[in-house]
């Protein structure tokens, strides 16, 4: 954009750049990562629910509370991420599936880990990649260990990492617990036959 | 450590810095330094100010990150955060005018003579443009600065300012019309002293 009233650019020098970024970074790493408001809350309801526990003489039901896993309300499609990464608002990386039937109509979608892990599968999602991509005939994919959440507004998402990334992005696991381990193509294959797409 | 190749959307650098690699902002700082240095001397007529606030802005960026919802470009956001670290640091360099004045300077003896003379003249240039700029309402001169000299869409400078989009634009309308009286009378009436957002109707349209 050049304006002709204003004077032309200038560039910064490449060695001061890199100097700066140093100094950025080094602020950064200087800086507490930051921590949705909902997951410091939880983390002081975490304290009273263990107060709880320990004055009940704890159970199911008050660990079952500290969790709070939810349920999938809402069925009409799911997220399937590439990257266990989850920022509110932004875009994410990965595909948002959803489960077609005649008429034009969307189905539901009743297994939404089931359904992510088979588009791992058929190469339809690599990981870290910004989109899905279109599945490869013939071919069979390994699939990474894959755990489900809950989002905010009630649909699923299903992100490769270990059961904890849905408590590490202050999201809540699915109700019922929706986890699975890594898969070679080879077990993969040898466990359940031909990747299904959803009807 | 990923490398920045320049196709990675800023959205997905911006994640990743959230979650805790560092080296994905330091991506994005690179990305957008030399966008951020020329907003910032546009902003303050100063080179000196302008690194010390690119940095600044970053900073600033960083610490508001809770409230910040990258959807495409992290550049709007920087914009929004450089207006605010410019406005201070201009304050700032208003209180020791006297003794930048005094100082010798030593920076610029190193410097190139035609390096630092074209230094000088963009500078003055530019605190003519700020001149008049200055003169209007600090919220004008805002949408100024992200449209005219930055090509922001209204529809980003609404999101990133907050308004609806109708205000940017009649924002926008009454700060052209005043800058051009305003520079027309300090440069005289030449070829390139209109307001300059013919290319800009063209996208924004």
């Amino acid at each position: 954009m050049s304006v002709q009233y204003l004077p032309p650019t200038r560039e910064l020098p490449p060695e001061q750049i890199v100097a700066m970024r140093a100094e950025l970074e080094a602020f950064v790493a200087r800086e507490e990562p930051a921590r949705p408001w909902w997951r410091k809350r939880r983390n002081v309801t975490g304290g009273l629910v263990v107060a709880l526990i320990v004055a009940t003489g704890g159970g199911t039901a008050a660990a079952y509370a500290y969790l709070h896993p939810r349920a999938v309300t809402d069925k009409g499609s799911a997220r399937c991420y590439s990257e266990a990464v989850y920022v509110p608002g932004a875009k994410f990386a990965g595909t948002t599936v959803a489960s077609a039937v005649g008429g034009g109509n969307n189905g539901t979608i009743q297994d939404a880990l089931d359904t992510c892990a088979s588009l791992w599968q058929v190469g339809g999602l690599r990981a870290g990649a910004a989109r899905g991509t279109g599945p490869v005939a013939g071919a069979t994919y390994a699939v990474p260990a894959l755990v489900g959440c809950t989002l905010p507004g009630g649909m699923a998402a299903v992100f490769p990492g270990p059961p904890d990334t849905c408590d590490q992005w202050g999201l809540a696991p699915e109700s019922p617990p929706a986890v699975r381990a890594a898969t070679t193509p080879a077990a993969t294959a040898a466990t359940e036959g031909p990747a299904v797409s959803s009807p | 450590m990923a490398v920045d190749n320049g196709e990675t959307p800023d959205a997905r650098l911006w994640a990743r810095a959230c979650a805790g690699d560092h080296s994905a902002f330091g991506d994005l700082f690179v990305r957008h330094a030399n966008r951020i240095h020329n907003y910032c001397f546009r902003r303050t007529g100063s080179w000196t100010l302008a690194e010390d606030a690119t940095s600044q802005t970053f900073m600033e960026t960083w610490r508001k990150r809770s409230s910040i919802a990258v959807t495409d470009s992290l550049l709007p956001w920087l914009f929004v955060a450089a207006n605010n670290v410019c406005r201070n640091s201009e304050r700032a360099s208003r209180r020791a005018t006297n003794l930048l004045v005094k100082a010798p300077l030593t920076e610029h003896v190193r410097d190139h003579a035609d390096d630092v003379a074209a230094r000088i003249d963009s500078e003055r240039q530019m605190q003519r443009v700020l001149l008049a700029l200055r003169t209007l309402k600090r919220a004008d001169q805002d949408v100024v600065a992200m449209c005219d000299w930055e090509g922001l869409s209204y529809d980003e400078a609404a999101t990133v300012l907050g308004v609806p989009i109708g205000t940017v634009r009649s924002r926008l309308s009454r700060a052209r019309a005043r800058l051009k009286v305003l520079l027309d009378d300090e440069v005289g009436p030449r070829a390139d002293s209109h307001v300059g957002t013919d290319e800009l109707r063209g996208e924004q349209a």
